[in-house]
């Protein structure tokens, strides 16, 4: 009988353990989740709206890509979203992703320039990271094919 | 194809159907235990 | 159970018990549902792999990456609304008195399990997809945090069923605690549509249930949808035998040993 209650010693100290482990994976993901703000981005109108109280710091901006602002120079992307009536021009580092094109929705990470143009402030958008963000329409590429295959 | 769409579909189909054989497994050691439990309760009586 | 126990003064297993054995091996043998659960989760997976991978078009934007909408929602639904959504229910059934049978423990365990892997291949397929289409793997978005939370909430749930106690005790713990963690799930379903996120907002299970697919694409997630809900159905009988075997087959052993200990006696 005592090797029995052992083995049930045993097996509670492992469940315990197992629980306080995912305890603190819950709390990592909480804070995580919270320190990141529940509002995953803001849209560009919203973010030129705040524009005071964002400054220069860090935050996720939401836009549509504008048709034929894409420009590349050196290492830089330069092109310009819009969201509602707002436009936001922005320059990102590094290289877009490849679904990046005109038209599409993207959230971008980084922050308002400082700098001052000869009219006051200059609105721009630095970008360290592109994200894009798909919608939930879909559209078949190739209808014919569908057809193809039923023939 | 997009080299992820195929390690999407394979890591879906492989981890179903590993768990699934591992249901069968323990399910059939399970039968097998509790087979021989009857059988030898059987035998017990048989020798009385 | 009961009739195990009453044998503790008897020699050997009465009658009843061999009775309640044969019972229990005819039940988790083979039977047609088994093989028709079986039959159809094949069926429908062959076509759904087929479909699409092979005859659905492509997206206009996403290219042939849009294939993973027949894997991706299949196994969310199926383990958000169809595994939890057991899993609660049948938490709730043991929790009321009327209804209150160590079936529907068993019932919720079962399903909480399935609902765990299948969940986990919901983070996992959505990381690859996440990948492909927004350009990274992970992102900290309401709905993603809120179903790796959910993720966490399921597995703490499984250890918790395997803390012991009497089986009273222990199915009631196991309920409330289930009832706690399904709190996570309407939410994760809202997420994105209360805040704004990466993560789109349904296709299918949308405010006014219009499908925002092209009609192929629709029908063969809906095969996928189907397929994720067999594959549950057979796994659910599969995993309900498991444990019923295991009861049994554990109160048969401390039996014998009882038995054992006193004719050592």
């Amino acid at each position: 009988m005592s090797a029995n209650t052992g083995v049930l010693k045993r097996r509670k100290q492992r469940i315990v353990v197992v629980l306080s482990i995912l305890l603190v994976i819950f709390g990592i993901l909480i804070y995580e989740g919270l320190t990141n703000s529940i509002e995953y981005f803001e849209t560009a109108s919203q973010a030129v709206a705040n524009r005071q109280t964002l400054g220069t710091s860090d935050f996720r901006i939401e836009g549509n890509v504008i048709g034929n602002t894409i420009r590349r120079k050196n290492d830089q992307t330069l092109f310009s979203i819009s969201s509602g009536k707002t436009v936001v021009p922005v320059v990102s580092n590094g290289s877009p992703p490849q679904l990046f094109q005109p038209g599409i929705p993207v959230v971008l990470v980084g922050h308002f320039a400082s700098g001052k143009g000869p009219g006051g402030t200059a609105l721009l958008f630095l970008s360290s990271q592109i994200m894009i963000k798909h919608t939930n329409q879909y559209i078949a590429a190739h209808p014919n094919r569908v057809k193809i295959v039923k023939s | 194809m997009n080299s992820y769409v195929i390690a999407g579909y394979l890591i879906a189909i492989v981890s179903i159907v590993g768990y699934s054989l591992s249901l069968i497994l323990r399910r059939n050691s399970l039968r097998k235990q509790l087979q021989k439990l009857k059988n030898d309760s059987e035998q017990n009586t048989d020798d009385k | 159970m009961t009739s195990l126990l009453e044998t503790e003064n008897a020699d050997n297993f009465s009658d009843k018990d061999k009775i309640l054995l044969e019972n229990i091996l005819k039940k988790t043998g083979p039977s047609r549902i088994k093989y028709a659960l079986g039959a159809g989760s094949i069926i429908t997976a062959v076509l759904t792999v087929w479909l699409g991978l092979f005859v659905t078009p492509n997206d206009e934007h996403l290219g042939d990456t849009v294939r993973l909408l027949y894997v991706h929602p299949p196994v969310a639904w199926a383990a958000l609304y169809l595994a939890f959504g057991t899993t609660t229910l049948a938490s709730l059934l043991w929790l009321w008195p009327k209804t209150r049978s160590f079936f529907w423990d068993k019932v919720a365990g079962a399903s909480a399990e399935i609902g765990v892997l299948y969940l986990a291949l919901t983070l996992i397929t959505g990381s690859i997809w996440g990948r492909t289409t927004w350009g990274v793997w992970w992102t900290w978005d309401a709905r993603l945090t809120l179903t790796a939370v959910l993720l966490v909430l399921y597995v703490a749930y499984l250890a918790i069923r395997q803390l012991d106690g009497t089986s009273k005790a222990k199915a009631t713990r196991n309920a409330i605690t289930a009832l706690f963690a399904a709190i996570d799930v309407p939410i994760v379903h809202f997420s994105v549509l209360w805040w704004n996120t990466l993560h789109q907002t349904a296709s299918v299970l949308t405010p006014g249930l219009h499908l925002t697919v092209p009609l192929s694409m629709g029908l063969t997630m809906g095969l996928g949808f189907l397929c994720t809900t067999l594959i549950w159905g057979w796994m659910m009988k599969a995993r309900y035998d498991i444990e019923l075997l295991k009861a049994v087959t554990g109160e048969m052993e401390s039996q014998r040993a009882i038995l054992q200990r006193r004719s050592e006696l």
